[in-house]
């Protein structure tokens, strides 16, 4: 359907009702009594909640839990495990697991059981990437994580798979999943509605309601939905931020979910495809430091979000490896037309935009069609890079082309999940190709310093030392992504609720890329205060 | 009878004949789409490795050549395993069959309604035409068949469920309630916005093709002398009206199939009703070919079997046809 339509409408159509007057709405709802809650936030009603096929990879699982879990600080800590120890080469990892933990079934939790969870996922054919395990075996009690190459990261990846029973494992597992989470299941009506009940087995905080059922209405809908007074929680986007409902409040939750573009690093050039390449434009490394430099962030958000949303400049804002050396404040457009006329890009014929050796200072982006606010930063960023001498076209493309030719095109990325391991994906040359077609290091940056910053990253036996290299990536002082500036991040997007009045969502994380479920990370700490 | 079997087997052949050409055409218009269905499987900005994604392609067959994966898909299919959807890890038949069942309620209590709300408007407008109820009738008719489906149930929305609070905002049963308390009233109240909406293009193309029918019947011969005969109103039309009439209505009825199951797609979404048509949308937003080449099937067969009971029922009504052993 077309959304961006659809929401039009609905605009309209909210204003109309609003001006006719027929505003017999909004009455509290008293059946929302204490005891339970309805939630609308995206997603969650679709039945797939197994973790061996990607359920609660970012995170947020309300059925399972892991060996490790990931805290308010973003760092690891212990969950199901009590312990782990990593080899001095990086291939083995062993953790001691709690042996008093039970599913939600009453059966005991068991080391055979975290192996058979690894197995069956890393053959599941699904989004959990598991290439780098080798074997899981239990030894003598614990579980010991054999790697086919050192691969630090995949401590975080302990924290996001949850444990499966073996004993409770089969087909019909990801619709009604048994684990050692705070919930489970207590109907599920597919793509309609989901029920939950706090486990009674579960070992951690346990929820003070009875039942929760989460519903996943349109997005557009959502704030029509708010209105009707039968939901405690809804998902908006910013757009709607500043509408009133009556006994509900807006609840800003700051989150790690960038947006930015890539800017290709090396001129055009034709791949083994015959498909250009790069950009003889942004190759040009004053222009790219200059676009960091002489936008201003807020303005942009100003006028493509509604002002909801923090100003970003690294990939990483807000999480434990984003490096901010070194520190620069933007808006500086003086300084950023110096850059560039030093650098020989010089408007000599008075249209506006500067040229160079017979080259015009433009070029193209794209925003995704099917989300306005991808396409609202590719405007707000074009208007915003006229001051300086830049033409900068923005255009609106389907999702899957804008990622084919991202490589030559730029286009608004979104990215920000809880494992170091994108900051690989982000820098790291091996991922650079002329021929590759995805979003991983789109442009094409290579810097050998970074390259030998990030396999020292990845062939850590700690995550403090691996994320010391991952910041050093990012500057170590002379060089690094923070100076070289591969692309131009704008904002880091905030995520939007409308809350009951009362309803307390507990301390939240800061929310991963993905706007709507990671709110439920501690459904169990929700409560009426 | 020998007729009878010449023609059951003929329309069986077509049927298969069309279901082999849609999912060609549906396979090949989702193959050339610029979608790759592991990118939108794994996501695009997830920073799954390459090696990761090459398995996803292995285990889904996706690494194979087009042609070899539709030789490979129609074969299970005649054995009939339609294969399993990546996006939703069921089979394709699980699926289908969970989301009919949602559907099929809708979709029959809107068809019941458009089909006998539109022919008895149809037929007062024609019996009355130029009267005030004629005009009022005629013109809420072409407003109607000039909206979207969509746009109707949003109205409908914000007026019933929103504004009024007569009708639930959406989804087929209470929103919170366990399966075993939900009564029969429940689920009749949560269809009943869904089901208008989806029902409302029906009636206008209904209502308008019955009345211009009925206009065109009682100005013939036959009526005229009917009513030389002194046969009443009434009369008139149930003896030498209905039947004549009903032809278009019941044409367009059964043809309406494809209305029907195009217009559930969005009276579904609008609802957060689940059925069919969002299983359809997601099928082709994320390049899954087992799914939508399963509801593409399933709404040829859907959209065969209305045809051809309009067909069958001409001949039922009109002996002519019958007799004539035109049968088509």
């Amino acid at each position: 359907m077309n959304k961006k339509l659809l929401s039009f409408l609905l605009i309209i159509m909210l204003a109309v009702s609003q001006l006719a007057g027929c505003a017999n709405n909004n009455k509290p709802n008293e059946a929302s009594a204490k005891d339970s809650l309805v939630v609308s936030v995206g997603g969650l009603t679709g039945g797939n909640y197994d973790p061996c096929k990607g359920y609660g990879s970012n995170g947020t699982s309300i059925f399972h839990t892991a060996l490790l879990k990931i805290n308010t600080d973003v760092q690891t800590e212990y969950d199901l495990a009590t312990g782990y120890t990593v080899s001095d080469d990086g291939l083995v990892y062993t953790f001691t697991i709690r042996d008093d933990v039970k599913f939600s079934d009453g059966e005991p939790l068991t080391p055979e059981d975290v192996v058979f969870t690894y197995m069956t996922a890393k053959t599941s054919g699904s989004s959990v990437d598991l290439t780098m395990l080798e074997k899981a075996e239990v030894i003598d009690g614990k579980v010991k994580f054999t790697l086919n190459k050192p691969y630090s990261p995949f401590i975080r990846t302990t924290a996001l798979i949850g444990i499966v029973p073996e004993h409770a494992y089969g087909d019909t597992y990801a619709a009604n999943p048994i684990g050692t989470g705070p919930f489970k299941v207590k109907q599920l009506d597919i793509n309609q509605q989901l029920i939950v009940e706090p486990n009674e087995y579960y070992y951690g905080i346990k929820s003070p309601f009875k039942q929760i059922t989460f519903l996943s209405l349109d997005e557009e809908a959502a704030l029509a939905s708010a209105k009707s007074g039968e939901l405690d929680v809804v998902m908006v986007n910013p757009e709607y931020a500043s509408e009133e409902v009556n006994g509900m409040h807006i609840v800003t939750i700051k989150t790690s979910d960038n947006r930015g573009f890539n800017l290709p690093t090396i001129p055009e050039t034709v791949n083994s495809s015959g498909v250009t390449v790069g950009s003889n434009v942004t190759s040009d490394p004053a222009v790219r430091k200059a676009l960091n430099i002489g936008i201003s962030r807020q303005e942009i958000i100003d006028n493509a979000l509604n002002g909801v949303g923090t100003p970003s400049w690294v990939r990483f804002e807000g999480l434990p490896w984003a490096s901010l050396e070194p520190a620069f404040t933007d808006g500086k457009v003086e300084e950023a037309k110096k850059l560039l006329e030093d650098a020989g890009w010089v408007d000599s014929d008075g249209d506006g935009i500067r040229e160079k050796n017979g080259i015009k200072c433009e070029f193209k982006i794209t925003g995704r069609t099917d989300d306005l606010q991808r396409y609202n930063l590719a405007v707000a960023l074009s208007q915003n890079a006229k001051k300086l001498g830049i033409n900068i076209v923005a255009e609106a493309m389907d999702w899957a082309s804008a990622q084919k030719i991202a490589r030559a095109v730029p286009t608004c990325i979104g990215t920000g999940d809880y494992s170091y391991k994108d900051v690989f994906n982000a820098f790291h040359s091996s991922l650079g190709g002329i021929d590759i077609v995805n979003l991983g290091n789109s442009p094409m940056y290579d810097n050998p310093k970074v390259d030998e910053y990030l396999d020292k990253m990845i062939a850590s036996t700690t995550e403090e030392e691996a994320i010391e290299y991952a910041k050093k990536a990012q500057y170590d002082g002379t060089t690094g992504a923070n100076v070289d500036f591969p692309y131009l991040w704008l904002v880091n997007i905030d995520h939007s609720y409308f809350v009951r009045d009362g309803l307390s969502l507990g301390v939240q994380r800061i929310h991963p890329h993905g706007h709507g479920t990671p709110v439920v990370q501690n459904l169990n700490e929700w409560k009426f205060e | 009878m020998n007729r009878m079997l010449k023609y059951s087997a003929t329309t069986i052949f077509r049927m298969l004949l069309l279901l082999l050409g849609v999912s060609l055409v549906s396979f090949m218009l989702i193959v050339s789409a610029p979608i790759d269905p592991v990118t939108s499987f794994v996501g695009a900005e997830s920073g799954v490795s390459q090696e990761q994604k090459d398995l996803v392609a292995q285990h889904w067959g996706l690494d194979k050549p087009p042609a070899e994966r539709y030789v490979t898909w129609l074969k299970n299919t005649l054995k009939g395993d339609m294969g399993m959807s990546p996006t939703f890890q069921k089979p394709v038949a699980a699926i289908l069959g969970e989301r009919f069942v949602a559907s099929l309620v809708l979709m029959a209590v809107a068809w019941a309604m458009s089909g006998i709300l539109g022919f008895v408007l149809g037929v007062l407008c024609g019996a009355m035409e130029g009267s005030l109820f004629d005009k009022c009738i005629k013109t809420f008719c072409f407003v109607l068949s000039s909206t979207p489906t969509f746009w109707i149930g949003l109205l409908l929305l914000m007026v019933f469920a929103i504004s009024l609070g007569w009708f639930p905002i959406g989804l087929a049963v209470p929103i919170g309630k366990a399966a075993a308390d939900v009564t029969i009233w429940d689920r009749i109240y949560h269809l009943v916005l869904p089901a208008f909406t989806l029902s409302v293009t029906g009636v206008a193309s209904i209502a308008l093709h019955t009345r211009q029918k009925m206009i065109d019947v009682l100005k013939s011969d036959y009526v005229l002398f009917a009513k030389a005969r002194g046969e009443s109103n009434w009369t008139l039309i149930k003896r030498h009206g209905l039947r004549n009439i009903a032809i278009p209505a019941i044409t367009l009825q059964f043809a309406s199939f494809s209305e029907l199951f195009g217009g559930s797609v969005l009276a579904e979404n609008v609802f957060s009703y689940p059925g069919l048509g969002s299983a359809a949308s997601i099928a082709g937003l994320r390049g899954d070919v087992p799914l939508l080449l399963g509801v593409a099937m399933f709404s040829v067969l859907f959209v065969f079997i209305g045809n051809l009971t309009a067909n069958l029922l001409y001949g039922v009504l009109n002996p002519q046809i019958r007799e004539g052993g035109k049968l088509r």
